[in-house]
């Protein structure tokens, strides 16, 4: 049965009823603080700028959601379920949040992209393009850029230079991103996945590891349908029709990978040279490198999301290659002028990996001349096996000195990257490969970051900041790989398996560089190797995440030891011993490096969430507009909540007053409005009095908090130029704020109680303040909470006062949570004297803060504000107004 | 020998891979080349991307088990030599070796040699040394 038919059937009871009322009232109240708290939580960590893994962020949202539909709930029960509309709105909000969270619902191919709705994205983004309608595999020649969402960004690309510029490439096919997403969702894989993935805490290494394992453990165990085999292995049938019994690469070809900020370079496996009796368990093995840790720790940073980004796979005829390398049509790090090829005799891995320092060569754009050449240090060289796999072989001798490309092999591998990079109108990084035939194909090519020109600032640092002789510079050589300056602790990589012990903040030393290094890259403020180049993969991701990168460092793991404290300048070449903190502040001071996560996928699509939950357009309830209906966020939907259900209260006291019930005004000292309703031996009789006096309270959570409010000093009547009807709201409101002073505002205070309980609450224009206090002999069930919230707009005086609450609470041993104007103080388990003590000191809190916000004009008496109170001054500001007119 | 032997150990447990590591860093008789993995995606990595002489690998490996990682080592190189490192008693493994249909057994009948956890570091010499020399 309803509450409102029981109440309509049972008259006489109102208070019993009022008591069932105020127990769901107090639950809509903590699912309300809840609610906001969390709200807080969420903003803040969006604001933050760090990384957040989903796990993290919709965790925060699940409590919201939930503690908001609990508020509905509570209304609808306090209300006999009336208000149905505001749940029905917050599903439709929840709705939308669902619409935002779905895969594809961001184009991970535009990232400029403002609008998750935008047109554009949907043309070329996961949105409007309908997967299941695609084909599980696409011939080379079949694919063009249109298809990037489901062949994935590499393949896209490569075919597209092949079939619209013509430029050669191997001869192959792709296995498109329907083919994995339909392989994952059989038995929900992809939600086994995707929960692992949100459980990860990243502080912790381990976990990335474990869970990475469990993964893989996951896709490997799974069957592979038939139909799936049958596709790949129709494909190959048809290559090696035209080709012979070819060896294939088998390469990642996720969507959203290779994009100009998210190279995810290296991190996917290629398997190179693979026969067709290992072409399937190399398909699979390239999928299951998306969950490597290294990938998973990239997505993280870089705020992509797994859902987005399925695998698609290119299986290329395999480049048995004289020659092999990278192409930069620029210098990403902006230092020289000219094309930059780096290459190695046999296949590329070498390059890539940063393993050997290979043959450089700058080329003039114009001329194709060599500019410079370096020789490197290949004394091996990686070729393909006859029957499966790679090998090494030793380079002779003679050949060692040898430059392994020809004037005329320069000219056409830089010919090509022109023609990509004008074609794609942005800077190419290309890998490419030269056949014992003398051929040349291009295997990849994919935008090029170009990191913004510090090099000539950080001289200017250099300069500026005159480097202490107690700091020693212990290395003055190598190559930058990523700019910037940064301190920190040395660690010394030996196995792979000790990068779970990398400290926060650690500058990680390494012999050489290697992809899977991204794994402890957001903990790193640098890195220092004694084998890496500019060109490889790890060098690539780092100046994507910023991180300052020297390589070719001659004996770094020997001249840096595990835990010395260190200055790192990569652009200049230099390290330093000892953390030189005026080269570091210099260096922040200057740097206008933008966050990229702000501008990835995960934190706009959270953006997006953001703007259905957090903001309040529900800011009068006096308003016409100040309806279910009208709610467009979570908060909105608590705000109406909250507003309806103080209603309910007052209405049912209004009701109880007309059944000559137990509401009365109080009459008091103090120019407040209060009514007072007992639940219960917290009045003496009064007989047939319309009014109480303090005289007649019994309940003693209140008598405390009436001795606060009426401590001396206090100026509930103040100076101020104030009429006497807005005087009585004066209770931590605005007085003199014009916008407001015409509005009809709450016009009373109200104070529920029984022998042992509070209930004070204030609704006053736009703030409200609440005071819920239990006082009894058993220490557990006693409590207080405080909760003022000051509105919706910001306003820097309602903030200031909102400050001088939280310190003075804390003070008090409260546990605070101040977020702009809003506090909410908690404290629980305590003494019923201290109860007592506390609720007298917000009373005279409550005086005392009074006008503050017309009065305390600056920041920095808000301490001195504090400290006055605290030292039993309830009237400290008439002291500033003084000094201040002094 | 001019040419160093190249050998990939597999296993979990670090302290294993370290056991390796001491035992062949002794040894003046040959010259070892040693690479260590712990997951069983890693090995395979490591298997494509160069030819090794010797394998060892437990059977018990995170993301995989040994007996799938082996039969895909061979697959890529199937003359490589295989070492397995197990913590399973001889008798366990004796008895699966007799039924025919096991493919455990079909593993362990192609591996070419079979170390029984604990082992000491002499043991590791010897069965290293028995089959390159084989």
């Amino acid at each position: 049965m309803s509450i409102f038919k029981k109440i309509s059937t049972k008259k006489k009871e109102g208070v019993v009823f009022f008591k069932e009322k105020l127990q769901f009232f107090q639950k809509l109240l903590f699912s309300n603080d809840e609610a906001l708290k969390q709200m807080g939580n969420f903003s803040e960590l969006l604001a933050s700028g760090n990384p957040f893994s989903k796990g993290q962020i919709n965790g925060l949202y699940t409590d919201i959601l939930i503690n908001t539909f609990e508020v509905t709930e509570d209304l609808s029960q306090m209300c006999g379920g009336k208000y149905k509309t505001l749940s029905l709105q917050a599903n439709k909000i929840k709705d939308k949040c669902q619409e935002v969270l779905a895969p594809g619902s961001f184009c991970p191919t535009r990232w400029n992209c403002e609008k998750p709705d935008c047109i554009d994205c949907q043309e070329i983004g996961t949105k409007k393009i309908d997967t299941k309608n695609k084909a599980y595999s696409y011939r080379i020649d079949e694919i063009t850029i249109e298809q990037t969402p489901v062949v994935g960004g590499k393949m896209g690309r490569l075919c597209e230079i092949h079939n619209k510029l013509l430029i050669p490439i191997p001869d192959g096919f792709c296995i498109t991103s329907r083919f994995f997403e339909e392989f994952l969702a059989q038995g929900e894989l992809n939600k086994q996945i995707d929960e692992a993935i949100s459980s990860i805490d990243f502080n912790d290494n381990t976990q990335v590891q474990q869970v990475s394992q469990v993964i893989q453990a996951l896709i490997i165990s799974a069957s592979i349908p038939q139909l799936i085999e049958k596709i790949i292995l129709n494909n190959y049938e048809y290559l090696s029709s035209k080709h012979g019994d070819i060896l294939v690469s088998v390469r990642s070809s996720a969507i959203g990978e290779d994009d100009l900020h998210h190279s995810f370079a290296g991190l996917h496996y290629t398997a190179l040279n693979v026969s067709k009796a290992n072409l399937i368990d190399a398909c699979f093995e390239v999928l299951i490198s998306k969950y490597l840790p290294q990938s998973i720790v990239y997505r993280y940073l870089t705020g992509l999301r797994d859902i987005d980004m399925p695998m698609s796979i290119g299986c290329l005829e395999m480049i048995d290659a004289a020659a092999s390398g990278v192409l930069f049509t620029k210098d990403p790090i902006a230092k020289r002028n000219g094309i930059i090829i780096h290459a190695v005799r046999g296949l590329g891995t070498k390059v890539v990996d940063g393993s050997v320092s290979p043959q450089e060569y700058i080329i003039d754009p114009q001329t194709f001349a060599v500019l410079s050449y370096k020789k490197g240090n290949q004394t091996y060289k990686t070729e393909p096996r006859i029957n499966d796999g790679l090998k090494e072989t030793i380079i002779p001798d003679y050949l060692y000195n040898e430059p392994c490309l020809t004037q005329q092999q320069i000219k056409t591998i830089s010919e090509y990257a022109l023609r990509i990079e004008k074609f794609f109108n942005t800077p190419q990084d290309i890998e490419w490969a030269i056949n014992q035939s003398g051929e040349i194909y291009i295997l990849q090519c994919r935008p090029l970051a170009i990191s913004p020109s510090i090099e000539s600032d950080s001289h200017r640092i250099e300069s500026a900041v005159k480097v202490k002789q107690k700091n020693n510079l212990l290395i003055d050589d190598g190559v930058c790989a990523s700019s910037g300056i940064c301190s920190g602790e040395v660690f010394i990589l030996e196995r792979f398996r000790d990068l779970i012990n990398f400290p926060n903040g650690g500058i990680l030393v390494v012999k050489k560089t290697s992809p899977e290094l991204t794994r402890v890259l957001h903990k790193a403020s640098g890195l220092v190797a004694e084998i890496g180049n500019t060109t490889g993969h790890l060098s690539i991701i780092a100046r994507e995440l910023g991180i300052p990168v020297l390589v070719n460092v001659n004996n770094a793991t020997e001249k840096l030891h595990n835990g010395m404290e260190i200055t790192l300048n990569a652009s200049e070449n230099k390290v330093y011993s000892g953390k030189i903190k005026e080269l570091i502040d210099e260096y922040n001071s200057g740097k206008v490096r933008e966050n990229s996560f702000l501008k990835s996928p995960m934190h706009r699509i959270w953006q997006t969430i953001a703007k259905l939950v957090i903001p309040l357009n529900l800011t009068d309830p006096s308003s016409s507009g100040f309806t279910p209906d009208n709610c467009q966020t979570l908060h909105d939907i608590t705000r109406f909540a909250h507003e309806y259900a103080m209603r309910e209260m007052f209405s049912l006291y209004e009701s109880a007053e007309q059944e000559e019930s137990h509401a009365y005004p109080l009459k008091f000292p103090v120019p407040l409005d209060i009514h007072v309703i007992d639940l219960g031996k917290g009045l003496k009789n009064i007989g047939d009095r319309k009014f109480v006096t303090t005289e007649d309270i019994v309940s003693e959570p209140f008598l405390a908090l009436i001795e606060g409010m009426t401590s001396p000093g206090i100026k509930w009547a103040g100076p101020l130029p104030i009429d006497l009807k807005g005087f009585t709201n004066l209770l931590l409101s605005n007085v003199v704020d014009s916008n407001r002073s015409n509005r009809d505002i709450g016009s009373r205070s109200y104070a529920i109680i029984s022998d042992c309980y509070l209930n004070f609450f204030s609704r006053l224009g736009y703030h409200f303040s609440r005071l819920d206090a239990y006082a009894s002999g058993e220490l557990n069930n006693n409590y207080i909470n405080f909760n003022f919230h000051g509105g919706a707009a910001v306003h820097v005086r309602r903030i200031r006062r909102a400050v001088i609450i939280a310190r003075v609470l804390e003070s008090l041993n409260f546990s605070v949570v101040n977020q702009n104007d809003h506090v909410l103080a908690t404290i629980r388990k305590i003494p019923k004297s201290s109860i007592f003590s506390l609720l007298s000191e917000i009373g005279r809190l409550m005086g005392a803060v009074r006008n503050v916000d017309v009065t305390l004009t600056n920041d920095e008496n808000i301490q001195k504000f504090v400290d006055a109170f605290l030292s039993g001054d309830s009237a400290p500001v008439l002291k500033f107004t003084e000094n201040d007119s002094q | 020998m001019s040419r160093k032997v190249k050998i990939l150990a597999i296993d979990k447990e670090e302290i294993i891979l370290k056991s390796i590591r001491k035992a062949l860093a002794g040894n003046n008789e040959l010259q070892y080349d040693i690479i260590t993995c712990n997951t069983a995606i890693e090995s395979l990595k490591i298997i494509r991307s160069d030819t090794f002489d010797l394998v060892l690998i437990d059977l018990v490996l995170p993301g995989m088990n040994g007996i799938e990682v082996i039969r895909r080592i061979k697959n890529i190189n199937p003359s490589l030599a295989i070492i397995i490192m197990t913590g399973f008693s001889k008798n366990k493994i004796n008895s699966d070796t007799e039924s025919e249909e096991d493919p455990l057994s079909e593993i362990l009948k192609s591996a070419a040699g079979i170390l029984f956890k604990p082992f000491t570091i002499q043991e590791i010499r010897n069965m290293i040394s028995k089959v390159i020399h084989n």
